[in-house]
């Protein structure tokens, strides 16, 4: 067994208590724990616990899991059928980050913000996922263009004209494990319509790959939409 | 000065030595605040500090944490001078009667660190670049935001500090005022008018720092780090952006997916925000000037790196922007970024400056003079 291995059901554990919103967990988590979950974003541990005892997420005794040194991914289906993903980074044995891609929670609000011009196409590169493997340093290279697949299903879901549209799916965090490999996502979905309001969700694909790298599973879960921030304006 | 001394005084010292010196990121509160014995030399260092890391932590544990504000007298000089773009203030009494006024409206301030990026700038003297996310409840009495509202806080700060023998000699403090103003249900512009209607009053000799400032910014010559200094690429594509306007190119040393963090709550991913957010400031000021004042950077786990620079810009609200109608004042900012590198390349981009003091100056607090054919 190699180390990720070795720690991986420690962390699913406490990954799990963390996730219940147990106010008495003793599990080790970073003093600086930020948490994109549910519609909310949290800063810190004690407001973690908080978001998660307010919106308690039960995994399953038996999740699908996913380890690396410095990371854990598990899907999994709720106690309502509803496949939720989770993405852990993972610094020294401790939980260090959090996503979760499922469901947002009525309470759901995200901070208002000054807004940002920005031109997500540079140079009118429509690439439906950005992302360098380089930045990936975890993840197998033949891995790469199925992380790019994934993107691109968890955009059709939505039943956004991927290609066309001004959507767009980010890599944020990649690993492999074995012949496996599991894909952090943030996506920019706009509307086709005028105006043209976007909004942000989270993907997650857990995928197993061929010694060729051809396709033989994936699963793929994508959040609700998350709240857009009220804009500031000065 | 034998040799040895003299080769630490010409050769600073490496941006990677003492690597059992750890960061902050990612580690337990229980970790943090455990006592160890001492990591590195600290000679006229407290013997409770085991590492430049853990005096930076624990000092603003024990200060605001475990309330004991006094020890400021023992971990400030006398004489230190504090920064902040609202204007500096002058000697250890008054960091110790601003941290009574803090805590006292807003008892239950946690002070997280997210990250110390560190340097030894010469023998015994040592520089901090402290990012720190902070909670708060106003139970108190705040002169800004008012009484007991139970209105919450959580803004980011960094504090840089240079200090020597336990103490802090100088410190440049820069807070994302703006979205703790929005927090507390309170508009920043209303907040900053009533500032800058206050800054009128009175003698207005009291605002010449920021005038001074400026002109350091403008006439001052960029030195750069030594060549394979991580904060070179940094530095060197924000000079890009800022000084040539070459946005593309800089964004082309950035990651594809990049996380950015800047003031008031902007936070997006992609090279596409992160050119939009530098070509929002910049588009509102002309005659631009830009410099990086410090430098600094540190190992990371999981093989990471960090950088922090700490940077002032200055030039003339002349263009209609995020800050309103153009204003033809001065405008000085003094901001600090922390980047988050990987395989070299930077990954996520976290800048904090004071907004509301910007709003301030635009408003025509602080001193600000009106350019000759400004703009309104």
């Amino acid at each position: 067994m190699n180390a990720a291995t070795d720690q991986a059901p420690r962390l699913l554990s406490e990954l799990a208590a963390l996730l219940r919103g147990l106010p008495d967990s003793a599990a080790p988590l970073a003093n600086t724990l930020r948490v994109q979950a549910m519609g909310h974003e949290t800063f810190g541990r004690t407001d973690a616990l908080d978001l998660f005892s307010r919106h308690p997420l039960v995994l399953s005794a038996t999740p699908h899991m996913l380890a690396a040194p410095h990371a854990l991914a598990v899907m999994d289906v709720t106690p309502e059928g509803r496949t939720v993903g989770v993405f852990a980074d993972v610094v020294d044995g401790v939980l260090a980050r959090l996503w979760v891609a499922g469901p947002v929670a009525e309470d759901a609000a995200t901070e208002a913000a000054v807004p940002v011009a920005s031109d997500d196409f540079l140079t009118q590169d429509r690439t439906v996922c950005a992302g360098d493997p380089q930045d990936h340093p975890q993840l197998a290279a033949q891995a790469w263009p199925e992380v790019q697949a994934s993107a691109a299903e968890a955009l059709n879901r939505l039943r956004e004209p991927a290609a066309a549209s001004s959507s767009q799916a980010l890599v944020v965090r990649a690993f492999s494990s074995g012949d496996a490999f599991a894909a952090l996502y943030t996506l920019r979905v706009q509307s086709t319509s005028t105006p043209r309001h976007a909004h942000r969700r989270w993907a997650l694909a857990v995928s197993r790959i061929g010694a060729d790298g051809a396709l033989l599973h994936r699963r793929t879960t994508v959040s609700e939409p998350w709240p857009v921030p009220a804009l500031v304006f000065f | 000065m034998n040799a040895a001394q003299m080769n630490a005084v010409l050769m600073p010292a490496r941006w990677n030595q003492h690597p059992q010196v750890r960061s902050p990121a990612g580690r337990t509160i229980a970790d943090l605040l455990a006592l160890r014995s001492r990591q590195q030399p600290l000679d006229g260092f407290d013997a409770v500090y085991s590492d430049f890391v853990d005096y930076i932590v624990r000092c603003t544990h024990r200060i605001w944490e475990e309330k004991d504000i006094g020890l400021c007298r023992t971990h400030y000089a006398d004489d230190v001078v504090m920064h902040t773009l609202a204007g500096p203030s002058r000697g250890c009494e008054a960091v110790v009667q601003g941290t009574l006024g803090a805590l006292a409206a807003y008892a239950d301030r946690q002070v997280v660190a997210e990250d110390v990026i560190w340097s030894e700038d010469g023998p015994g003297l040592f520089y901090s670049s402290h990012r720190i996310t902070s909670r708060s409840t106003l139970e108190g009495s705040d002169a800004l935001y008012g009484t007991a509202s139970g209105a919450a806080q959580m803004a980011t700060t960094v504090a840089d500090c240079l200090v020597r023998d336990n103490r802090i000699v100088e410190e440049w403090l820069y807070r994302d005022n703006a979205r703790a103003a929005l927090q507390m249900q309170h508009a920043p512009r209303a907040v900053a008018l009533a500032q800058a209607q206050a800054d009128g009053l009175g003698d207005h000799t009291r605002h010449a720092w920021r005038q001074q400032w400026m002109e350091r910014v403008r006439s001052a010559v960029q030195t750069w780090p030594e060549a394979g200094h991580p904060a070179e690429g940094p530095m060197r594509l924000l000079h890009a952006a800022w000084v040539d306007d070459l946005y593309g190119q800089a964004a082309a040393a950035v990651s594809p997916s990049v996380e950015v963090r800047w003031p008031t709550g902007r936070s997006g991913w992609g090279r596409g925000y992160w050119i939009g957010c530098l070509v929002q400031l910049r588009a509102q000021l002309h005659d631009f000037h830009f410099k990086v004042e410090h430098w600094a950077a540190r190992p990371l786990p999981n093989d990471e790196v960090a950088v922090a620079l700490r940077w002032a810009a200055c030039g003339v609200h002349a263009s209609q922007g995020a800050w309103g109608a153009a204003s033809g004042r001065d405008i000085l900012i003094a901001g600090s970024s922390h980047y988050v590198l990987r395989q070299g390349r930077i990954v996520c981009d976290q800048t904090v400056f004071d907004e509301l003091a910007v709003l301030r100056q635009v408003l025509g607090g602080l001193g600000a003079s009106v350019q000759a054919g400004g703009g309104q």
